[in-house]
C-alpha cells in the first residue's frame, strides 16, 4: 500500500508517504554483498539497509517531486539511524516518510519511521540532501 | 518476527573505558565496479557516482564513492573491534568526497562508557580517505549484545 498526502494544515512539514516494505532475504543479501563481505555474526539486516527504501521505485516519484527541479542533483550531507528493535529477514514493515524542502541553501530532508505491521516502533532514520545545480543544465549559467 | 534489541544488563571485565581507541579498519578500494554494484543493490543510482560528466557538472573532479557505502563501513568496523556489541544508533556528516578508486579507513574512540542501566558506549568515529581526508565525522551508540551473535 502506498499513500502520499500533503499536510495541508502545515505545508512546511512537506509531503508524507506511507508504504509497506519487506526485508526480502535475496535483496538484503545482495545489499550486504555490495557493501562488503558479510562479517561473521553480523546482523541479518545491515544497519544502513533501510536507506534502500528511500530510493525504491515506489518512493522515487515523490522524491523527485520534492526536489522539484531536474537541474538539481542531490548531494548527501548528513544521515542518521536510530534503532529500538532489530529488523529481521523476510519480515513486513510499515514505513512513513516525510519529505521537507527548504531553501537558502537548497535542501531536502527525509525523515523515516519504521514500524512492524502491529505498530511496534523499530527504527527511524533521517537523510539530509543538499541540492546542487548542475552546471551543464540548459538555461543555467556555468557558475 | 521482529525482536527487541538483544542487549545485556551487565558488562564483562574488558568492557571499554572512556578514551579507549577503536581498532582501525580498512575498506575498499571502491572502484567503478564496486560503485555500480552498490548502485544496483541499493537503488542509489545518482549519476554523480557513476558518470564522470555528471560529477564534473556539480564541481567534483571524479565520481565520488556513495556516502551511504562509506557509512555502511562503520557497522562492520565496530564489529571487527568487538564482536559482542550491537549498534543502536549511528549518525554522520558527509564532509568531503572520496573519489572512485579510493579506500576508506575507519577510526574512533570511546567518548563515554557507561554501565547503568545497561552497558553502553558513545563512540566518536571518522571515515578517512586514502590521503587522510576526513570524509565522514560520525557518532554511534553501541550496547553489549545479550548473546554473542
Amino acid at each position: 500500500m502506498i499513500a502520499a498526502t500533503i499536510d495541508a494544515a502545515a505545508p512546511e512539514a512537506g509531503v508524507r508517504l506511507e508504504l509497506a516494505v519487506r526485508t526480502e532475504a535475496a535483496r538484503v543479501g545482495a545489499f550486504a554483498a555490495a557493501i562488503g563481505a558479510p562479517e561473521p555474526g553480523a546482523p541479518a539486516v545491515p544497519l544502513t539497509y533501510p536507506f534502500c527504501w528511500m530510493t525504491s521505485p515506489e518512493v522515487r516519484p515523490t522524491l523527485e517531486r520534492a526536489i522539484g527541479d531536474s537541474a538539481l542533483l542531490p548531494i548527501h550531507e548528513a544521515q542518521s539511524f536510530d534503532y529500538v528493535r532489530v529488523l529481521t529477514l523476510d519480515a513486513d514493515y510499515h514505513v512513513v516518510l516525510t519529505f521537507t524542502r527548504t531553501s537558502a541553501p537548497e535542501r531536502l530532508t527525509v525523515a523515516a519511521a519504521i514500524a512492524t505491521l502491529a505498530g511496534e516502533r523499530c527504527a527511524k532514520f533521517e537523510t539530509v540532501l543538499r541540492l546542487v545545480p548542475r552546471a551543464d543544465a540548459p538555461g543555467r549559467a556555468n557558475d | 518476527m521482529t525482536e527487541a534489541m538483544p542487549i545485556a544488563e551487565s558488562a564483562p571485565a574488558d568492557w571499554p573505558k572512556t578514551g579507549e581507541t577503536i581498532a582501525p579498519a580498512a575498506f575498499g578500494p571502491f572502484g567503478p565496479a564496486r560503485l555500480a554494484g552498490y548502485a544496483l543493490a541499493s537503488g542509489d543510482d545518482n549519476p554523480i557516482h557513476l558518470d564522470p560528466a555528471a560529477a564534473v557538472a556539480v564541481g567534483l573532479e571524479a565520481p565520488p564513492v556513495h556516502g551511504m557505502l562509506m557509512m555502511s563501513c562503520f557497522e562492520p568496523a565496530l564489529r571487527r573491534w568487538r564482536g559482542d556489541i550491537v549498534v543502536t544508533s549511528l549518525s554522520g556528516k558527509f564532509l568531503r568526497p572520496i573519489s572512485v578508486g579510493g579506500t576508506v579507513a575507519i577510526t574512533g574512540r570511546v567518548a563515554r562508557s557507561s554501565l547503568a542501566p545497561h552497558p553502553e558506549l558513545l563512540l566518536r568515529l571518522k571515515a578517512q580517505g586514502p590521503n587522510g581526508e576526513l570524509a565522514i565525522l560520525a557518532e554511534a551508540t553501541v550496547r553489549l549484545a545479550a548473546v554473542a551473535p
